[in-house]
């Protein structure tokens, strides 16, 4: 950031930004004020919960490893075109927050974050969503990479309130392949590692029920989140990068490039 | 519905695997991590309906597979009319008697009815049973290709047979092949006096449909030879021999011996219940055991065109007579003896036989006794008959009037001699155990209900003084014949001359080694019966290397009784079916009418291939549901 102005110090003011050496000479009270270079601010909302670290097949990913790899690849796109980029990881709770900067050192500031601890009972995906907001003060990008298995309703009203506030809201759902197919052979009990909610099924008997199902649930989050205002792109850890990662850079319909 | 391995439905237990499953599916064990149990639950809760109606739909399924497929293990079988053939244990019923060997439009009819077979056998499949029964009763099992093969290899009998026991028989093995469909099919020419057999010739077949397949066919002119005796057994060169021709139109007849024609002639129109009776003298320039047939004109059915007779061509017996046999016995002998019936001989010589009182001093064997007229003599003739090694004694001596009575049975002039026979006095026979072995065949006549006249190895012995005081037996006319056949039959060396039927079973064969057939090929023989040949002829029976007699084997002579036979054109079941009781009896005169009402007794199938597709079907469909979209079509 490059300097601008000195103005009066007003009580608030952050004391980061007063100028003590005109304060030492002159014993006025002055702060100084910047001009930014960057073109946009963005805040990454990471879920970091239970079920982010399963996978279907010990040969692919989990959907945490796969949206931390998503994620510092949209960092670094966004730092290279001089955005400030930010990271909240949640799950029940924030778990780390990391401001966004646009500095070259702030990507393995990120990246260094995806080793914090995680992965709690719970996402509070609506609440991570506001929290972002919050936090990027003028308009901006939020990203969100989790695997939604929380109800679209809290998700679409934050995601709502973000694009009231002006910022652009993308919404990337993670899912392993074998949520989606349900490639299961035997028969056994299924129980979900954060809720620990348990269901007896013969996979060769519900599958195609379930594969329904899913793509009823996918169906509904799709418009819930395009409702709201967001962007939605669905990511399977099967596939490339790319895929996805093309779907969240471009057009945002006004004009705007992520 | 039956089942032919009705073990394999114990597999029908399998069935509660699925059921099983079912039940304990909400007892699984095995944990697993699923992050979306969120789905899971979402759609248990809106598909739940679909999915219980899945779940009992594939539950049905599953059992209904394994069911199937335990029920289709043990072979199934059902009558559903109109669904091709169930296997069925069908016996083949061939009448191949004499006059199925007619031929008519240069096929015989036994060709005709063997093409008829031949096309039934093809129709079945291997989930039956076949059998091949013949007119005498023979049976061949087995696959299809070995009934084929039996069934090229069948050839007319040379008699009749006997039709209701090859019935019977029939019917016993379609019935065992149970629990397939039992059917007997029946062949044969139609002779209406095809069940006219000696004995039972009634047959029940009970459950048992008989399908009788007899052509319609015209009738046509047979010549046959109903009937020939030659006599005396031994010719002495010479004998006579008596024939009986039947023949729609004249014929010409011929008498063969040894091969050779020794007279022939020519007969009139004359049909089979009044057949023209001949009688030749012939005297053959041949000695030993001759065969000797009666011959007409070839027709169209040819087994009857020939009537086999044998005589023995040799010297006539040798007998000595002592004069204590009586005068009624040497007057009888000198008279045999001037008609060259007889010869004397030496007694003691070898062949010769002797005629004496049993209490004659050294008499030897052979020998015809009689008891003595004294009866102090009683003693001396039991000793004699003790040293002869003769299993009988004279007992007491009885004065009662008494007729003798005939206990052989038979027809021949020596029984006929005995039966009714006065006698005044008598020392009646009492059997012992020394010195040989007595059976009651051996007894030739009573008297008084004791043994008056029996026979052995080697001697006829006679309860009575061959006197008039005694018995009236020489006074008889039949005395002579009867003193002629015991002492050339029984104790000369004439042989025996038996007379038989195709197929039939005879006893006495004791003693002999072999037949020896028309061609010189032995028949050898164990035991004391035989099985009648099927091909009429002579055969000679053999005691080692020598001939001791013959077996002239000729068809019934009810057997060329082809015209009654249905015409052609006359409808309804033969007469003969009419013996066949049971619940189905039909009769058809088309092969193939005939085969599809044969295999129409078993209409229906076997399920197991029903059963088999039902099962791939449940299957097939159990996967299908298992994969089908319930909720595809909603989304």
């Amino acid at each position: 950031m490059e300097f601008a102005e000195h103005r009066p110090y007003i009580p608030g003011d952050d004391l980061r930004y007063l100028d003590w050496k005109i304060a030492a000479r002159t014993d006025r009270w002055v702060v100084k004020q910047f001009e930014e270079e960057t073109n946009a601010r963005a805040m990454i909302v990471l879920d970091v919960s239970r079920s982010m670290q399963w996978t279907g097949d010990p040969a692919r990913l989990t959907k945490l490893a796969y949206a931390e790899r998503l994620a510092a690849a949209i960092a670094l796109l966004l730092i290279r075109q001089r955005d400030a980029v930010g990271l909240i990881r949640f799950d029940a709770a924030l778990r780390s927050v990391v401001p966004a900067r646009g500095q070259r050192a702030q990507w393995r500031r990120l990246v260094a974050a995806f080793t914090e601890p995680g992965g709690g009972s719970a996402s509070d995906v609506a609440g991570a969503l506001l929290q972002a907001g919050r936090m990027v003060r003028r308009p901006g990008f939020v990203v969100l990479l989790s695997d939604l298995l929380v109800d679209p309703e809290p998700v679409a009203e934050a995601a709502r309130a973000l694009r009231a506030s002006g910022h652009e809201v993308l919404v990337l759902h993670v899912l392993d392949p074998a949520e989606r197919d349900f490639p299961e052979s035997a028969e056994a009990l299924y129980r979900d590692p954060e809720s620990l909610a348990e269901m007896a099924a013969t996979p060769s008997d519900v599958r195609v029920s379930y594969q329904a199902t899913v793509q009823e649930a996918l169906a509904e989050w799709r418009a819930a989140i395009g409702r709201s205002g967001a962007r939605y792109a669905l990511a399977t850890t099967d596939e490339p990068f790319g895929r996805p990662l093309r779907q969240l850079v471009g057009s945002n319909g006004r004009g705007a490039k992520i | 519905m039956g089942f032919l391995a009705p073990a394999f439905l114990a597999l029908a237990v399998l069935a509660g695997v699925p059921l099983l499953v079912h039940l304990l599916r909400r007892r699984v064990g095995r944990i697993v991590e699923f992050p979306a149990v969120r789905y899971l639950l979402r759609m248990e809760k809106e598909h739940s309906r679909e999915l219980k109606l899945r779940h009992r739909l594939l539950l049905v399924l599953r059992v209904l597979a394994v069911v199937a497929v335990a029920i289709a293990a043990a072979r199934p079988m059902a009558r559903l009319t109109g669904l091709g053939h169930a296997p069925v244990a069908i016996a083949v019923l061939i009448d191949n008697s004499m006059s199925s060997g007619a031929v008519r439009d240069g096929q015989s009819v036994l060709e005709v009815l063997r093409s008829d077979a031949r096309s039934l056998l093809g129709a079945l499949t291997e989930a039956d049973r076949a059998w091949i029964v013949t007119a005498d009763g023979r049976v061949v099992g087995g696959s299809t290709t070995v009934l084929l093969q039996a069934l090229s290899e069948i050839q007319p009998l040379g008699g009749r047979g006997n039709l209701p026991n090859a019935t019977r028989r029939a019917i016993a093995l379609a019935r065992s092949g149970a629990p397939r469909a039992s059917v007997v099919a029946m062949l044969s020419d139609g002779q209406q006096n095809a069940f006219d057999v000696v004995g039972d010739s009634t047959v029940a077949a009970g459950e048992v449909p008989v399908m009788a397949l007899v052509h319609p066919h015209t009738a046509f002119r047979n010549r046959s030879v109903l009937a020939v005796d030659a006599t005396p057994a031994r010719w002495t060169p010479g004998g006579t021999v008596s024939f009986q021709i039947a023949s729609p139109d004249s014929s010409a007849w011929r008498i063969a011996l040894d091969g050779r024609t020794v007279a022939r002639g020519t007969v009139g129109a004359s049909p089979v219940p009044s057949p023209v009776r001949l009688t030749q003298r012939l005297a053959s320039t041949s000695t030993g055991w001759l065969r000797g047939s009666v011959e007409v004109d070839p027709d169209e059915l040819r087994g009857d065109d020939a009537r086999w007779f044998a005589v023995r061509v040799a010297p006539p017996p040798s007998v000595a007579a002592r004069n204590d046999a009586g005068p009624f016995v040497t007057a009888a002998l000198n008279t045999l003896v001037d008609e060259t019936r007889l010869v004397r001989g030496s007694e003691g010589s070898n062949g010769v036989v002797t005629v004496a009182s049993a209490d004659a001093a050294s008499v030897r064997g052979p020998a015809l006794l009689a008891a003595p007229s004294d009866p102090l003599r009683v003693g001396e003739a039991n000793r004699t008959l003790t040293r002869l090694g003769i299993p009988w004694r004279f007992g007491a001596i009885a004065r009662d009037q008494v007729l003798a009575r005939d206990v052989t049975r038979a027809s021949n002039s020596s029984a006929v001699a005995l039966e009714g026979t006065q006698v005044r006095t008598r020392y009646p026979l009492l059997r012992t155990s020394a010195g040989g072995t007595a059976l009651a065949s051996d007894t030739l006549a009573t008297a008084g209900g004791a043994p008056w006249v029996v026979a052995g190895a080697n001697y006829v012995l006679v309860a009575s003084p061959l006197e008039p005081e005694a018995t009236d037996l020489p006074l008889r006319a039949v005395f002579l014949p009867w003193l002629l056949e015991v002492l050339s039959k029984r104790l000369g060396d004439d042989g025996r001359v038996l007379q038989a039927h195709p197929g039939e079973h005879l006893g006495g064969m004791d003693g002999l080694s072999a037949l020896e057939r028309p061609d010189g090929g032995l028949i050898a023989l164990s035991g004391d019966r035989v099985t009648v040949p099927n091909a009429a002829g002579v055969y000679f029976l053999r005691r080692q290397a020598t001939r001791v007699g013959a077996l002239v084997v000729n068809a019934e002579a009810e057997e060329s009784d082809i015209a009654s036979q249905p015409a052609a054109g006359v409808k309804g079941a033969s007469p003969f079916l009419s013996r066949i009781t049971g619940r189905a009896v039909a009769q058809e005169s088309d092969g193939g009418r005939w085969r599809t009402r044969v295999l129409e007794q078993s209409s229906g199938r076997s399920l197991l291939n029903v059963l088999l597709l039902m099962a791939l079907a449940a299957v097939v469909l159990e996967a299908w549901v298992s994969r089908l979209s319930v909720a595809s079509r909603s989304v």
